[in-house]
């Protein structure tokens, strides 16, 4: 991955603020971003779901539950699977045929962990890259309060080839994600103790205590032999990275934590778990709306459920909602005559989930006069890295929102199998704002998707 | 075929290959006597490059290519590995390709062993390499309550841990670090000395006694009373005077009314928590079954934060609610609540214990503040960090504290940030074993360390440490003691659960879910007795230094009333777990870890039996023989026929067998799992199928539970399964949990120049009647354990 250089004249937030005064309003102003014409907020989110979708065989007289559109281009027509979209025909674009051409020769179930990264794993001694939506948090993080939110149902990051985490650091190391939606949101929005006084001294000696152990931490480190020193550099970075992140909560610290409202406290169920798909799900595509719209972050991933049949939570979503076999069985009844039809509802339901969040960011107005929403502002690929069950290629996926990012929707729209994914990320990136001249194996743009 | 994939996994998640091997250049191929080029080639080149070579690299194995330098090439070491036991074990070549003669095999044999032997020997003393790890979750908890003497939840908003492939969750490789991870040590420290060092004023102490229920109605038509029997509760509201913080003790005076004749106890159970309209705002404080008659009065403690409690001055429901229960429904007598007694906060003297044991006391503490902040350190860092402390870090810490002791109000606020220092600090969160670069062995505070990880899942205790300091613990006799000890001691339960967990993925209970239909008897609340039902029978072969043959077949087993029920066997009374001997049908049906229900009932599909998932459980769990991954872009099985699902299990799976490209594997993965299909998802014995066809139908098959296993023996159902595999796979089960338990005990996966340790404490194992203590006693004793 190429950076372009940075610009010296940016200015730095915190000499910003401090000079501006704390009662200044969060959304940030244009001169500070990285990218100069970048006066809007641009956001990234990405949505996963394992095990790929329901491709009933044409002479199945099922096609109805088929995922992927009747006909493409502008005159598609939804099937039962995706149809909660429908109302938002125009701020999505269904996309087939893409699919990371490095990860189509390793196990149908190994391909979760590359989903945003698009490398073969197996061939790096399963050491991931940094992951697209990561690439973006690092360009955007200091115009937030966070850089991004990475969760998961499973939470944690899983381990290599069954990952329950989208998101991958500058390392390649995975960045464990939060699955409880309490502790979510009192991240994000709880008074926490940055406001006491208390909590002021708390940060000031944090940012000492922190130089100490690094300090500490790098003669440790001295003592370890060869092996160890590569795994303890884990927690050297971790220092570096909580260091920085104390260092912009001084920062914030005089900006009070976002309002939210009793409605949207009444709509959130922070103690719902994954017995309960239904509340959770829809809990946590309530957090990003809220993190994005307060302003909290930009960058937002979300793993549904990883690919660990045997080990995911979320294995017995479908069960629970009444669809009778576990997930990772549903997926594999693809092609089976009485498979189709519960994988299509599975299929559906998510698709009801997705489509409930999209409606909430373009239900948000994003500036006064209200030419333009929260949806407009943020660019989504959802969607998974199986079309049917083991199968590495033709991802089903949606790219929705980002209108005011120069995306133009309403269309399914087919790629050749050369087309590697890797060119969407890329142009996710850079109509981000992130001024990358590539993004792993990209040969180009996709500039179809754009008006 | 032996699962390669696998193996190649482990190393790779192993990170850089522990090719730092300084062994200089070893000759490739071939033993002493024989070439492996003019003699193994041919042989192979007949029987095995036909689906191992430039065509078809079945199982992902290539033989034609592979190297023969098992020193040099890990990747090859393994390979052969696996080729040997694949041959060994009469796995290859399969039935239908031609066969190797005896004298083939035999050469083919001779030179596996020779070579395998050789590298081993030569890689051996490099062996496998435990890196640098931190606490997991569990152990952070553990420690940190050993630490404060305070059992509070501490590492509730960490992310969970990463598993390694061996399904562990102790593996220095799996267990990253990461910021937002490091963020949440850096909160929980600081949270952990807000609840252990008390600045507030002493608080005041609420008594309250009830002699009747204070409350009118409950959830499911419950009525509150002093009688308990099904449809009551003894239930009790203390509207305003309850503490939100510290211990508590409820005193229950009650008696039952036993009958004559032997039968049902009463178990009481006593929950804490707010609210009366549904169930799930309370907590279980402690339960016991009522053996004795006559009044009497049974005692309880807990941590009131431990607890839901509801926020005061807001919400339909103020008050802390406790409840009485009689839970058991089998006909037990009636239990009697004549009164409930709740005292609470707890402490001897103010502030209380656990905040003396880290601020004691002493006149320093208002005289000289700096000299007594230097004895708190002194006395804190050596026990956090399970080692003697260096002066010069000492002096970081006293200097940190007078930083911050200028900005702070109180001693206390200060000290505080101090001590929080000390538990993001690698020598805390991490067991670290430095100056490695070369295999060394512990030194003694390590060694107790690791062994205390080992057996307790937590810190080492005063007596571990003293016997450190006296210079003792190395010596093998004393060695020897301390692990008696500690498996002797409670504590060795949380050995027992994490092991138990990660060895057998006890996990899966949970992730499944009971079709209610199919089940409409299953209480999901059993799942936690039959999870305990496994950890019990690992418990009592390690406490009474059984067999581990009891894992495989057994004349008794671990049941309290509820999971006696489920297996069907009269005459077991009350809720606490004992063995019991096996008589009757019982004896062929049940015993052993694969006629468990927590087994059983995990690997189902929640509808039916799942032979395939048994089948996979049993090698990868019990035989360490994990078969491979369905290849990328797998072939789905050809089932278009829509009465397909109609056939039994059995039917189905043969289309495995027909389809070639998913026989190679499945004739080695199915038959194990159909040996159990007398057991149906719950893993209650089963004399018809009921097998759903889709559509909320039914239909009712046979038993049928009779399997060619791939050495071509035939067996039918659990009775003659487990005497095979007692039979014919004892020591490969032995060798398995062996491994199991290595891999456990040092943190890391193991390789192939493990193989030699691993044979060694087989052997032993296997002489010493597969006695589960001693084993662990062995493994404690091997240079591997004892080494960096």
């Amino acid at each position: 991955m190429n950076m372009e250089s940075k610009k010296p004249w940016r200015l730095n937030r915190r000499t910003f603020l401090r000079g501006a005064g704390a009662a200044l309003a969060l959304p940030a102003l244009e001169c500070m971003g990285r990218i100069a014409p970048a006066a809007e907020p641009r956001r990234l989110a990405a949505i996963y779901f394992p095990f790929g979708v329901s491709m009933p065989p044409a002479d199945s007289g099922k096609t109805e539950w088929s995922w992927f559109p009747k006909d493409e281009g502008a005159g598609f027509e939804f099937t039962k699977a995706l149809q909660p979209l429908e109302p938002l025909r125009d701020d999505l674009t269904i996309l087939g045929g893409l699919s990371h051409p490095d990860v189509r020769q390793i196990d149908g179930h190994d391909s979760a962990d590359t989903f945003l990264t698009g490398c073969n794993l197996l061939k790096r001694k399963l050491h991931n890259v940094h992951s697209m939506d990561q690439i973006a948090a690092d360009h955007l993080a200091e115009q937030t309060r966070f850089a991004s939110l990475v969760m998961s149902t499973d939470g944690g990051v899983g381990e290599p080839t069954r990952s329950s985490t989208l998101s991958y650091n500058r390392h390649g190391r995975p960045i464990p994600a939060l699955n409880q939606p309490r502790q979510i949101f009192e991240r994000l929005f709880g008074v926490g103790d940055d406001t006491t006084e208390l909590g002021r001294r708390r940060l000031r000696s944090g940012s000492n205590m922190l130089d100490l152990v690094l300090e500490d931490a790098r003669r440790v480190r001295g003592r370890l032999g060869r092996e160890d020193q590569d795994k303890f550099d884990e927690y050297l970075d971790s220092i570096r990275d909580v260091e920085k992140r104390v260092e912009r909560s001084q920062a914030w610290v005089d900006l009070p934590k976002p309002e939210i409202t009793d409605q949207d406290r009444e709509r959130l169920k922070l103690e719902s778990d994954s017995e309960v798909p239904e509340d959770y799900i829809g809990t946590m595509y309530e957090l990003i709306y809220l993190a994005f719209r307060t302003d909290s972050t930009r960058v937002a991933t979300y793993q549904i459920a990883s690919m660990g049949d045997a080990t995911t939570l979320a294995g017995k979503f479908p069960q629970l909602l009444g669809m009778g076999k576990n997930l990772h069985s549903l997926c594999h009844d693809w092609n089976k005559p009485q498979g189709i039809e519960p994988l299509g509802k599975w299929d559906q339901f998510l698709a009801r989930k997705f489509a409930g969040f999209l409606q909430k960011m373009r239900d948000t107005p994003a500036n006064a006069e209200g030419t333009t929403n929260l949806l407009d502002q943020t660019s989504i690929i959802y969607g998974s890295s199986n079309s049917t069950t083991h199968t590495n290629r033709n991802y089903p996926l949606v790219l929705a929102g980002g209108k005011a990012m120069g995306f133009k929707h309403g269309h399914y729209r087919r790629f050749a199998e050369s087309v590697p994914l890797s060119n969407l990320h890329l142009t996710m990136l850079r109509q981000a704002g992130i001024p990358v001249k590539s993004f792993a194996d990209s040969n180009s743009m996709l500039s179809e998707l754009l008006g | 075929m032996v699962n390669i994939l696998d193996r190649i996994r482990n190393r790779w998640s192993q990170g850089t290959l522990a090719l730092a091997l300084l062994v200089g250049s070893v000759a490739g191929g071939g033993g002493r006597e024989i070439n492996f080029d003019t003699t193994i080639k041919p042989v192979l080149q007949e029987h095995c490059f036909k689906c191992h070579g430039p065509k078809k690299q079945k199982g992902k194995l290539r033989l034609d290519t592979l190297s023969t330098d098992l020193v040099q090439n890990q990747d090859a070491a393994e390979a052969w590995y696996a080729v040997r036991e694949a041959l060994t074990l009469g796995e290859m070549p399969p039935e239908e390709e031609t066969t190797l003669s005896r004298d083939e095999r035999e050469t083919l044999l001779s030179w596996l062993n020779t070579t395998i032997d050789r590298a081993a020997k030569l890689r051996g003393d490099k062996g496998g390499r435990v890196v640098v790890r931190r606490l997991n979750r569990v152990e952070y908890q553990n420690t940190m309550r050993d630490l404060f003497g305070l059992d509070i939840s501490y590492a509730a908003d960490f992310p969970p841990d990463g598993v390694s492939p061996d399904g562990m969750f102790n593996n220095g490789r799996s267990l990253r670090m990461m910021g937002i991870q490091f963020e949440y040590y850096l909160k929980a420290a600081r949270n952990a000395l807000d609840q252990v060092i008390l600045t507030t004023p002493e608080p005041e102490v609420f008594t309250h006694t009830f002699e009747k229920s204070t409350e009118g109605k409950w959830v499911n038509k419950i009525k509150p009373s002093n009688r308990l029997g099904q449809k009551q509760e003894f239930l009790v509201r203390i509207k305003k005077d309850y503490p939100e913080n510290g211990a508590f003790r409820i005193k229950v005076k009650a008696h039952a009314e036993f009958p004559k004749k032997r039968g049902p106890l009463p178990r009481m159970e006593v929950f804490v928590g707010y609210r009366p309209d549904t169930l799930v705002d309370r907590e279980l404080l402690a339960e016991l079954d009522i053996t004795a008659d006559g009044v009497r009065e049974y005692e309880f403690v807990g941590r009131i934060e431990n607890f839901p409690l509801p926020v005061r001055g807001q919400g339909k429901y103020p008050g802390l609610v406790i409840s009485v229960v009689n839970t058991n429904h089998d006909g037990s007598p009636p239990l009697v609540v004549e009164s409930l007694e709740f005292q609470g906060p707890l402490f001897d003297r103010w502030p209380p214990a656990q905040h003396r044991r880290i601020l004691h006391d002493s006149d320093l503490r208002h005289s000289h503040e700096a000299d007594y902040a230097l004895e708190v350190i002194e006395r804190f860092l050596p026990r956090a960090w399970r080692r003697p402390v260096m002066d010069s870090e000492i002096e970081r810490f006293i200097n940190f504290f007078k930083t911050q002791r200028r900005e702070s109000p109180t001693f206390e606020e200060a000290i505080k940030e101090t001590l929080a220092m000390a538990l993001i600090s690698p020598s805390f969160l991490y067991l670290l074993e430095p100056d490695s670069d070369d295999p060394r062995r512990l030194n003694s505070f390590e060694l107790a360390s690791r062994l205390s990880y080992f057996l307790w899942s937590t810190m080492p205790d005063e007596v571990l440490m003293t016997s450190v300091r006296s210079g003792v613990l190395q010596e093998p006799a004393e060695l020897a003691k301390q692990v008696s000890r500690m498996i002797g001691d409670d504590r060795s339960r949380q050995f027992v659960e994490q092991f138990t967990a990660q060895w057998l993925d006890l996990d899966a209970i949970d992730r499944l879910v009971i079709d209610k239909k199919l089940y409409p008897d299953f209480r999901p609340d059993l799942s936690h007795d039959m999870r305990s039902e496994t950890e019990e029978l690992f418990a009592h072969i390690l406490r009474n230094d059984l067999s581990a043959r009891h894992f495989i077949t057994s004349d008794f087993v671990m049941l309290n009333n509820r999971l006696a029920r489920h297996y069907g066997i009269e005459g077991i009374y009350g809720g606490e777990f004992r063995p019991v001997a096996l008589s009757g049908d019982h004896a062929s049906r049940r015993g052993g870890l694969l006629s468990q229900a927590s087994i059983l009932m995990a690997n189902s599909t929640g509808r039916n039996s799942n032979p395939i998932k048994r089948a996979v459980f049993l090698r990868k769990r019990l035989l360490n023989d994990p078969p491979a991954p369905p290849p990328p872009n797998v072939p789905e099985l050809k089932t278009a026929d829509p009465d397909f699902a109609r056939l039994p299990i059995r039917e189905q799976l043969k289309a495995h067998v027909n389809d070639s490209a998913c026989a190679d594997c499945h004739r080695g993965i199915d038959p194990w799992g159909l040996a159990l299909e007398e057991f149906d998802a719950v893993g209650k014995w089963r004399e018809k199928i009921v097998w759903p066809v889709g559509g909320g139908k039914t239909i009712e098959l046979p038993v049928d539970a009779k399997a060619t296993l791939p050495d071509g023996r035939e067996v039918d159902g659990i009775a003659q399964l487990r005497e095979y595999l007692w039979e014919h796979r004892r020591e490969k089960f032995a060798r398995a949990l062996v491994s199991k338990l290595l891999v456990y005990s040092l943190g890391r996966s193991l390789e192939f120049s493990d193989e030699a340790a691993i044979s060694a404490l087989t052997d032993e194992f296997v002489k010493n009647e597969m006695r589960v203590g001693q084993l662990l006693q062995a493994i404690v004793a091997t240079p591997m354990f004892q080494s960096k």
